[in-house]
């Protein structure tokens, strides 16, 4: 059930022009003791109109999370904030907290990033929804329950009414982030703070979240706060837009007038470094981001120089046991890996993307053997891997090199960055120590940090030079497969771009092929060579990446294509976005027989699955 | 609910099976029964008929499953040192004072902490929270019978005003009750404060405050319920530590239950009352651990039981 | 993609701060008594006024000496049988200090390894050590120890080794539960994709980030076992005399609670302000040590 989006307003940030929160001269400071104090906010001003959207942008550290808890006065004790705060007028900074109370949740509501640990876990849904009722409209249980009911339905939950007694942990992300929202709505609320509501969300459920709340508001008028920093959602949601960086506000206009003429550097480079998806059209091969001056190096096109691929996964299957009952007997199994095959040639990027819970990493890990195959084969450079004995595997797995998702928490903390590089050529014996000390220079050089740095701690780099030395230390065994498990994701869009090039600068280099695990389609569309799409423990659609962009044949690929936000605001609403929510957790009896997975060719080596 | 209880008893058996194999090994480890019952005068005949009539000349595992069927038939072997009681009846006997003992000293401990912990974390960093905060360090530091001789001291010596010795009675079980709760309360108070602590910088307590919850109505309806979660299972661990205190606190307050009888019990190597208080306290400590599942599972709906 | 928001700053300004470690007061006062004892402890015949197990029958009972009928010659006055009790606690200090380094040094080993394996195996061997602790956990250890003792000569040595082979279970709980959430963190992860040896990997990425949380659960125990010591000396079943032990002066000083409040008086602030300090020292070490508590 797909439907189309249809814009009910312009997107001219005229709305209704009355203003519901004005901000001025807003300074935050934190006083660390007696004598030190340090200003998180220097003096933001922006005006939020009835009916209308701001998207509040900027980088981790720009203070827009700040600025939303400023305005909730809901910052932590220790916190001075001074300058203006008005709702419909009146001033909120000088209420006192009794008063502000009675705003909270009722003129003025906020929902946050995480729908997992923003609601209450011991208590039902429902009663955390009513409570608002409650609380400010002084009603009774009966009436609460009602109108808790009619909101669960407002908000598009499903059987809202069997949902009301539902713990949070029985709810997926997405219905989560529903309820949060439901109980915002309660209070019928004159502003809405949406504090990055769907960074911790699927892309297609992203998308139905935008389209709730841009639904809400038009019907219920409210002015929306909406803190972000993804400038696809910005496009797709807000009428205006406030620039943040280091708590200072670079730039402000309409959501048009700016993404077509951003005037501040910082603002060019934001849109500069977004992946805009279909911006790959007619590009053979994939390309480094432009940098800051929009210049893209484009790398030499390297023929790979044997056709044998390095890497050949055939039928690998990976299931998890769920255990339950009286003697913990297998009575479940999530069926996470079913029978994927794939082959990935010298100098190649293949992506696999998929949502949550869609067996990607499983896929990733499986293949590494960080999770044992249930069954299939894994070739590298030719040697099944699959069942291979862990003390001869030692060996092989210097052929194959992982880097990961969190750069905090892929060095150890207690050991120097130089030693973290040179212990894989230690452990396999490829260098004595003075060799690798040798070598890890040049990797450092390598990966664009500097040899001076390998005494320092894991603590003294940034997120995005963690993942450098990441990479050096992936690359001290020489591999031929480097699997990066959505090694851009949590770093921020700037040096995303960064280290995506530096991957492909490398791949260009070494002749090294990339197993390229992500969820986010533009990054993919950037990188890769060839892309296979996964749902539900299986690929259902694989191909050349331009193949898979331009004639997307599968329709999960197609809902998958349809959500991503494009940071065009022009493109708005032209989009199908899946209705309903996509099941994606395999989960079958014992006794399921699966079926193997049968692929239709649709174009040259681009194939589907057949539905079963 | 029943299905869930009855799982985690099975569970215990392979724990009850742990602590007979460890009661009869130091029966075993204790001397020869047989020298000790006989004497030093016994003659090497004597000697072979009582070890073969109580079946001591059978290899060690024979000799554990025997004493396992004995148990399992409720027979746990005859006192030495009151001749021809069997030890069973003379620990029943004295269970009672010690279970009147513990609880109370429970209930004391759950009554100064729970207001304590909450007090302590409301007001971090003011007045009230560092004199918990140091009370509750003292709770720990004090040796439970000091404790216990101290307040001798001062309540039953030199103010006269409670009862310091026996169970004679109601306002007996106050002094030594007191005793043995003062470290539990202690422990008890700063686990409360910390995970209250804790849960208030949670996301959820955010958004009670964004839905405009009251304070009060943040740390009751909110934060207690997830803070009780740590206090609870602590409540658990330290079951065995209380047995412990009141073997100690017993002897102090020459309290008459099954920890002033163990030390007697271990003094004249009466080892079948050492065994059978064992395994009685054992049980004791693994029914409150079950209780604090079972609250466990009702105040945390995200444990499935069944 | 976290915001910088004032708590995440003030934790990275608690980063900084462990570099310079502060000292908090308590945890100074600590140190200090700590150490005095330690000191005291090792030049025990150097300090110590009199021959701790000398009787003086002419001095029975004398009361400190600030009290109005103490004298100076006795500080913390004498016993029944006249001993000089100051003489008595420093020699004291000995068997406590001792029992409780010795015996925390052996439990720690044995709990840490077990920790360890448990975590990082998981499974049937986690299972099976699991039971064990939860087994040991289960019985009130003093009557194991009160046992044991019971039956075998009374030797330190003996009480070290009985004491660390049954108070472990604190090291191997804590340790278990961080090597398991250790476990799943990309580091490890990729000492496997490095083909690191389990036992290598374990010593030199696992061990040094669970060192923290070990060091602090020692100082604890180390209070424990001190308390533990005195109370099995309290019942009798400890160092027996002549050793000189706090928990046996207390024993002695309880007939006399009545009359001669300082005999059972002293021994028990010592206990108290030895605990006390290694308490303050262990929570200002998880201050600094583990940045997720909340001190």
């Amino acid at each position: 059930m797909n439907q189309i989006l249809q814009d009910t307003k312009p997107i001219d940030g005229t709305g209704t022009g009355t203003a519901v929160l004005q901000v001025s001269d807003l300074k935050v400071s934190l006083r660390l003791n007696r004598h030190r104090k340090i200003d998180i906010l220097h003096g933001i001003d922006f005006t939020v109109n009835q009916g209308e959207t701001l998207a509040l942008v900027g980088g981790s550290g720009s203070g827009k999370s700040v600025s939303s808890l400023a305005i909730m006065q809901l910052l932590p004790e220790g916190t001075d904030i001074t300058g203006s705060v008005r709702l419909d007028g009146q001033e909120l900074l000088n209420l006192d907290t009794k008063r502000m109370r009675q705003l909270r949740g009722s003129r003025i509501a906020m929902i946050f990033q995480e729908p997992m640990t923003s609601l209450n876990p011991v208590h039902t849904v429902g009663r955390q929804i009513s409570e608002v009722l409650r609380i400010h409209g002084g009603i009774t249980a009966s009436a609460a329950r009602t109108e808790t009911i009619r909101l669960l339905d407002r908000v598009h939950i499903p059987a809202a009414s069997s949902r009301f007694d539902d713990y949070p942990h029985n709810m997926s992300g997405g219905m989560r982030q529903r309820a949060m929202i439901a109980m915002a709505l309660a209070g019928k609320p004159r502003v809405l703070i949406a504090d990055e509501p769907t960074t911790a969300l699927d892309v297609t459920t992203q998308a139905q979240i935008l389209r709730l709340v841009r639904e809400l508001q038009d019907d219920e008028g409210m002015g929306v706060l909406f803190i972000t920093h993804d400038m696809g959602v910005v496009a797709e949601v807000a009428d205006s837009v406030a620039v943040m960086r280091d708590g200072r506000i670079l730039e402000t206009g309409t959501t048009p007038e700016l993404f077509a003429h951003p005037a501040d550097p910082y603002t060019r480079q934001l849109l500069n470094a977004v992946p805009r998806l279909g911006s790959m059209a007619n590009e053979p091969a994939p390309l480094p981001f432009p940098d800051e001056t929009g210049h893209v190096e484009r790398p030499a096109v390297v023929e790979s120089p044997s056709e044998a691929p390095v890497l050949e996964v055939r039928n690998l299957v990976t299931r998890f046991d769920k255990r339950a009952g009286l003697l913990g007997r297998v009575q479940q199994r999530v069926h996470a890996v079913e029978d994927v095959s794939f082959s990935l040639n010298p100098g190649e990027t293949l992506s696999i993307v998929g949502e949550s819970g869609s067996g990607k990493s499983t896929t990733a890990r499986s293949i590494l053997r960080l999770n044992e195959p249930t069954s299939g084969n894994i070739l590298l450079q030719g040697t099944d891997i699959s069942a291979m004995p862990k003390s001869r595997l030692r060996t092989m797995r210097r052929g194959m090199q992982m880097i990961f998702q969190d750069p905090y928490e892929s060095l150890d903390p207690r050991v120097r960055i130089g030693e973290t590089i040179m212990e894989p050529m230690l452990t396999q014996g490829t260098h004595n120590r003075s060799e690798a000390r040798v070598r890890t220079d040049e990797l450092l050089e390598l990966v664009g940090l500097s040899a001076g740095m390998k005494n320092r701690f894991p603590h003294e780099f940034s997120g995005g030079q963690r993942q450098r030395v990441s990479i050096a230390r992936a690359l001290a065994l020489e591999p031929a497969v480097l699997v990066a498990d959505e090694a851009v994701s949590a770093l921020d869009v700037a040096i995303k771009g960064q280290i995506v090039n530096l991957l492909l600068d490398l791949q260009a280099r070494l002749g090294i092929a990339i197993l390229f695990i992500s969820h986010d389609m533009s990054v993919v569309e950037r990188v890769s060579h060839r892309v296979a799409v996964m749902l539900s423990g299986r690929i259902v659609e694989i191909g050349p990446r331009a193949s898979i962009f331009e004639n997307p044949s599968h329709p999960y690929t197609r809902k998958l294509l349809a959500a991503v936000p494009i940071p065009d605001p022009a493109l708005r609403g032209t989009r199908a976005i899946p209705e309903e929510e996509i099941r994606k957790t395999p989960l079958y009896p014992i006794d399921h027989i699966a079926p193997p997975s049968r692929y239709t060719p649709v174009g040259p080596e681009h194939f589907i699955l057949d539905e079963s | 609910m029943a299905k869930y209880i009855f799982w985690r008893i099975l569970q215990m058996i392979p724990i009850l099976l742990g602590i007979t194999l460890i009661v009869f090994l130091l029966v075993r480890v204790s001397g020869d029964p047989v020298l000790l019952m006989l004497g030093e005068e016994a003659t090497a005949e004597q000697i072979e008929a009582l070890t073969k009539s109580l079946g001591l000349d059978r290899p060690l595992y024979v000799q554990y499953l025997s004493y396992l069927g004995d148990v399992l038939q409720g027979d746990l072997g005859m006192s030495l040192r009151y001749v021809n009681q069997p030890a069973l009846e003379i620990v029943m006997e004295r269970l009672p004072a010690t279970l009147t003992l513990a609880s109370t000293a429970l209930l004391i401990a759950i009554l100064i902490s729970i207001p304590a912990g909450i007090i302590a974390s409301v007001n971090r960093h003011g007045l009230p929270d560092y004199l918990a905060s140091f009370l509750s360090v003292f709770g720990q530091a004090i040796p439970n019978f000091w404790l216990g001789i101290m307040l001798i001291l001062i309540f039953g010596v030199t103010l006269q005003w409670l009862p310091v010795s026996g169970w004679d009675n109601p306002w007996s079980v106050l002094l030594p009750a007191f005793t043995l709760g003062a470290s539990l309360s202690a422990v008890l108070t700063r686990i409360l404060r910390s995970s209250l602590l804790d849960v208030m910088g949670q996301d959820f307590i955010r958004t009670a405050h964004a839905k405009g919850v009251s304070p009060v109505h943040v740390i009751f309806g909110h934060a207690l319920r997830n803070a009780a979660l740590p206090y609870i299972t602590l409540i658990g661990l330290e079951a065995s530590s209380l047995m412990a205190g009141a073997v100690v606190v017993e002897q102090v307050f020459a309290w008459p239950g099954i920890g002033l009888l163990a030390v007697q019990a271990i003094g004249s190597r009466d080892m079948a009352v050492v065994q059978t208080i064992v395994l009685f306290a054992a049980v004791i400590v693994m029914s409150i651990n079950l209780i604090v599942d079972v609250l466990y599972s009702f105040i945390d709906p995200r444990i499935q039981h069944g | 993609m976290a915001d910088v928001t004032p708590t995440t700053l003030l934790e990275e300004d608690r980063l900084n701060m462990r570099n310079w470690p502060r000292i908090n007061p308590l945890a100074g006062a600590g140190m200090v008594v700590l150490l005095t004892i330690a000191l005291v402890a090792i030049f025990s015949p150097l300090v110590a006024p009199y021959d701790p197990g000398m009787p003086d029958l002419r001095a029975r009972l004398s009361p400190p000496a600030w009290t109005a009928e103490g004298s100076w010659a006795h500080i913390l006055g004498t016993d029944h049988l006249g001993r000089d009790i100051l003489s008595r606690l420093i020699f004291g200090s000995r068997i406590a200090l001792t029992v409780g380094f010795g015996g925390v040094c052996i439990a720690g080993t044995i709990g840490v390894f077990v920790g360890l394996v448990s975590g990082y195996f998981g499974g049937k061997t986690d299972a099976f050590l699991m039971a064990v602790v939860n087994t040991l956990l289960a019985i009130p250890n003093i009557l194991l120890y009160l046992t044991v003792l019971a039956v075998f000569s009374q030797s330190i040595i003996l009480l070290i080794v009985v004491i660390g082979c049954i108070n472990w279970t604190a090291f191997a709980r804590v340790v278990r539960s961080e090597v398991m959430s250790l476990r799943s963190r990309a580091f490890i992860e990729n000492s496997t994709i490095i083909g690191q040896r389990v036992p290598v990997m374990l010593f030199r990425h696992m061990l040094p980030n669970v060192f923290g949380s070990v060091i602090v659960i020692a100082t604890l125990n180390v209070a424990t076992i001190i308390i533990l010591e005195a109370a099995l000396s309290f019942l009798g079943f400890g160092v027996q005399a002549p050793t000189v032990t706090w928990g046996g002066m207390l024993a002695d000083g309880r007939d006399y609670v009545a009359t001669a409040w300082w005999l059972a008086c002293f021994p028990g602030v010592t206990i108290t302000l030895l605990t006390l300090s290694l308490i303050f020292i262990g929570d200002w070490l998880r201050d600094v040590l583990d940045p997720r508590s909340n001190g």
